[in-house]
């Protein structure tokens, strides 16, 4: 058996799956809602091409459509390195993330790229300046079934900005996470006290663009004149929230940045780490 | 009708008059408002014409009341014409008038932006008001509008004119003004129809890169309503008549207004002329035109009817049934496109494209059929009441003809006998006759101190429809420019009709050339090449039957009926709004698609 599934204790260990993986493996013990999906560890990585893995990849394929009576499965493909996640160093985005990946074929595809990108000159230059091992890559991939989301939204536990760790910060917008993770919209930004759960400010943005899904990936496209200035949350959609953020910052015994989405009304959680900027 | 060459008038200034157009105000204050030629009566309007319009367009403008927009509207007939003043319904004072107009000249743009705020407080109203129908439009129309309209209908449907006494039909007429009032409300529904088509439109334009005003309504094209219905059951009325001999040789051997006396002679005949009398039964309770209640319905005279059988007999297969079948596959195409573009949207908005979807597809169907049930049906009824009241003035003796009753007050109908009213009638009729070749001046009364430049939502929604928009396209003497309303590209000669009593001149191919199209006219559409109308927007009747019709339509163009004339051949460009002639003298030939 190659490949590990999501919230199996031993996709708990970084050094295996990468540590967005493990992250999330430990996030699916704790919340159902993290969308279910396998990765393919280091030492697979390591030794097979993808191709080989192909037979596995289709029966896993087949055994999510199966459990989460899918049609057809679309997925989010991201490689992992190792070392990323952890606790001093936050990379993320240094390797390949590809989106809205439809299909067991399409999907073995961009498993490929992964691993081919990870053996790429700029990623083996990247790590070279960051003193990390440029003999072997270390990366894991995961593939994860994509949620549609209708919102997206970070919360960090703490302030990023003040430093205030008695206050969650979220900040939200339509579609997919994409163009509030890359800056390309100005979020809703809603500020909740952690002492009494209360809502202290919101700040509704006129919010210009959004990421969707499109055949193949993803696009940002303008956001219709109708949606720019409608809040992308309701208050008890903020305080759930909150909630959860305050619920992982104990078990990570670490202020976090969570990544979620609301996708047909539910929540899900798309990525947990700890904030490293914190003052 | 050729254009006044008076100059522009200043803003707040009095507005001249051409000579022979001379104005004696019954009240001094209206010479102060700004008075709008009604062009949907074209022609000296007849008093109680004038009155049963009055009635109903209250009515309509109680609507947009309901709207929230408190339109103030008046109307009057001056030297036998109809004219319109539109304003707030609670006029700023004279002042206030003045000073805007004072601030527009100073600071245009303090002004400008203060039109803009004032616009934008009434869209924001219209929005708040239509957006709750629109989201349950479907049932608004079929369980609350519908149904009244159609007991309106049954009541007068249902009541025997010639059994009532002079006194009952007198109630009864009151009766029926009562009702036109409220009729002229419920034909405000064209309102948020208009709305909704213009939401879906705008919303469709924004999430589909590229994609213009006729991409979205492809997405409308195909349903069916009752104005097709009736046109598709005489279509099928033509392929009985040619597969029935003696009918067919009276059809292509006979002028129009012989071929039912010689049906009726022929034995042969009769199945047909029986389903002919069921078809106008049903479908021939219409006037000719806008409030065209003084000329007969088509049931009484069904030579309309006859021509358009005539025509659709020379008319190749397959129409327009055919047509109809790829128009709905092409709509459901272009609706599985969009949806499948937005499934990975968020869900705020495919419920919003689907809402509108919805809405807009409804409202298409009831920019049709409220013209079938308000100004076909129900003003065939209220000619009826009027034509028996005109029947019994004639026969004591007190009018020459029974239709001379529309020369009438509405006050002297109901109040009966008068010696004088033959000649009156006569003056009236002469004094009709007199302005009949006088031009009404577009605007008179006074200047506006300023425009309204920022109409807001309700306007630039009206001005879709049959109302269009004023044209900002220079005069040119050989080309106009409107609205694209029905895509493709087509050479035709030029036949301008200015009521349906000319459309016999319009041979296949031609291009239809009028100040604009009523639902009686949508058979010409079958004979026509091309469609180019004076005014109307992208969902007026001659871009929307157009469209049903697949062929090329430029609409709004304000000036086509005066640059265009008979036997030219121009080209329509119905991708970019434009019209222009290929040669002035043009022997005539099928149409060639460009």
């Amino acid at each position: 058996m190659n490949l590990l599934w999501l919230g199996d204790p031993k996709s708990f260990e970084a050094g295996l799956v990468g540590g967005k993986a493990a992250n999330l493996s430990r996030l699916a013990r704790l919340y159902h809602r993290v969308p279910d999906g396998f990765s393919l560890p280091v030492t697979v990585m390591d030794e097979a091409h993808p191709l080989d893995l192909r037979d596995e990849i289709m029966c896993a394929i087949s055994d999510l459509m199966a459990c989460h009576r899918l049609p057809e499965f679309i997925a989010a493909v991201r490689s992992s390195a190792v070392d990323e996640d952890g606790i001093t160093a936050s990379f993320a985005g240094q390797h390949e993330t590809y989106l809205n990946i439809v299909g067991a074929e399409a999907i073995i595809q961009a498993v490929t790229r992964c691993w081919e990108s990870a053996r790429s000159e700029h990623a083996l230059e990247y790590r070279r300046q960051q003193g990390l091992s440029v003999e072997r890559p270390q990366i894991a991939v995961l593939v994860q079934q994509l949620v549609a989301a209708d919102v997206a939204a970070v919360v960090f536990s703490a302030n990023p900005i003040t430093g205030n760790r008695d206050e969650v910060m979220i900040n939200a917008s339509w579609g997919l996470g994409e163009s509030i993770v890359g800056g390309t919209v100005t979020p809703d930004t809603f500020i909740v006290r952690k002492s009494d759960a209360a809502v202290v400010q919101r700040i509704i943005a006129d919010k210009q663009c959004m990421t969707v899904s499109v055949p193949g990936g993803t696009h940002e496209v303008e956001i219709p004149r109708f949606l720019r200035n409608t809040s992308s949350l309701n208050d008890e959609q903020v305080i759930e929230l909150a909630k959860l953020a305050l619920t992982l910052e104990t078990t990570m015994e670490h202020p976090v940045d969570v990544e979620c989405a609301y996708a047909g009304g539910e929540l899900y959680v798309l990525q947990c780490r700890p904030i490293t900027t914190l003052k | 009708m050729s254009t006044s060459n008076i100059q522009t008038p200043t803003a707040g200034q009095p507005i001249p008059t051409p000579p022979d157009f001379p104005i004696v105000w019954d009240d001094p204050r209206d010479a102060k408002l700004t008075w709008m030629f009604n062009d949907k009566y074209g022609k000296p309007i007849p008093l109680l014409v004038n009155a049963v319009m009055s009635a109903f367009i209250l009515g309509s403008i109680a609507a947009f009341e309901q709207a929230g927009i408190p339109l103030g509207v008046r109307i009057t007939r001056i030297n036998t014409y109809s004219y319109l003043a539109i304003g707030p319904k609670a006029a700023p004072p004279d002042v206030v008038m003045k000073g805007m107009g004072m601030l527009n000249r100073a600071a245009p743009g303090v002004f400008k932006m203060m039109m803009g705020k004032m616009a934008g407080g009434m869209s924001k109203k219209v929005e708040a008001n239509f957006n709750p129908i629109l989201e349950r439009f479907e049932s608004y129309w079929l369980d609350e509008i519908l149904p009244e309209i159609k007991q309106h209908l049954a009541y007068f449907e249902s009541s025997d004119l010639r059994g009532m006494s002079l006194e009952q039909l007198r109630a009864h007429l009151a009766e029926a003004f009562k009702r036109m009032e409220r009729m002229g409300v419920l034909h405000g529904v064209i309102a948020p129809a208009l709305f909704a088509v213009d939401q879906f439109e705008q919303l469709y334009c924004e999430l589909f890169e590229g994609a213009s005003t006729l991409d979205a309504l492809r997405l409308m094209q195909g349903l069916d309503d009752k104005i097709l219905e009736g046109d598709r059951t005489l279509w099928r009325l033509s392929r009985a008549a040619l597969a029935a001999p003696e009918v067919r040789a009276i059809l292509s051997g006979q002028a129009a207004v012989d071929v039912i006396p010689a049906l009726e002679k022929s034995a042969a005949s009769q199945p047909f002329l029986t389903d002919l009398r069921a078809w106008l039964a049903q479908y021939g309770q219409r006037l000719n035109d806008a409030f065209a209640l003084d000329d007969p319905s088509w049931i009484e005279d069904p030579t309309h009817a006859i021509e358009y059988l005539q025509a659709d007999l020379a008319l190749p297969e397959p129409r327009p049934e055919m047509e109809s079948a790829a128009l709905v596959a092409g709509r459901e195409k272009a609706v599985a496109e969009a949806r499948a573009k937005l499934s990975g949207y968020p869900q705020p908005i495919v419920a919003r494209f689907e809402m509108l979807l919805k809405a807009a597809q409804i409202g298409t169907v009831i920019l049709k059929d409220h013209n079938f049930w308000i100004d076909q049906r129900f003003f065939y009824q209220i000619r009826r009441i009027i034509m028996e009241f005109g029947g019994r003035l004639a026969q004591n003796g007190t009018l020459e003809a029974a239709s001379d009753v529309f020369c009438l007050t509405l006050d002297e109908v109901q109040n009966g006998r008068d010696v004088a009213m033959k000649e009156r009638v006569q003056e009236r009729k002469a004094e009709m006759e007199r302005f009949r070749n006088v031009t009404p001046p577009p605007k008179i009364g006074t200047m506006p101190a300023f425009e309204m430049t920022e109409g807001g939502t309700l306007m630039r929604v009206m001005s879709k429809g049959e109302l269009g928009a004023p044209n900002t396209s220079p005069r040119e003497a050989n080309k106009v420019k409107g609205i694209a309303g029905s895509a493709g590209v087509v050479r035709g000669t030029a036949r301008v009709i200015h009521s349906l009593a000319e459309a016999g001149k319009l041979q296949p191919g031609d291009v239809l050339v009028a100040h604009f199209t009523l639902p009686p006219w949508t058979p010409l559409f079958a004979t026509a090449s091309a469609v180019v109308t004076d005014i109307g927007g992208v969902l007026c009747h001659s871009a929307v039957v157009a469209r049903e019709y697949r062929i090329p339509a430029v609409v709004g163009t304000d000036y086509a009926t005066s640059t265009f004339h008979d036997g030219q051949l121009i080209e329509v460009d119905g991708n970019a709004g434009t019209v222009r002639v290929v040669l002035e003298e043009h022997v005539h030939e099928p149409a060639l698609a460009g």
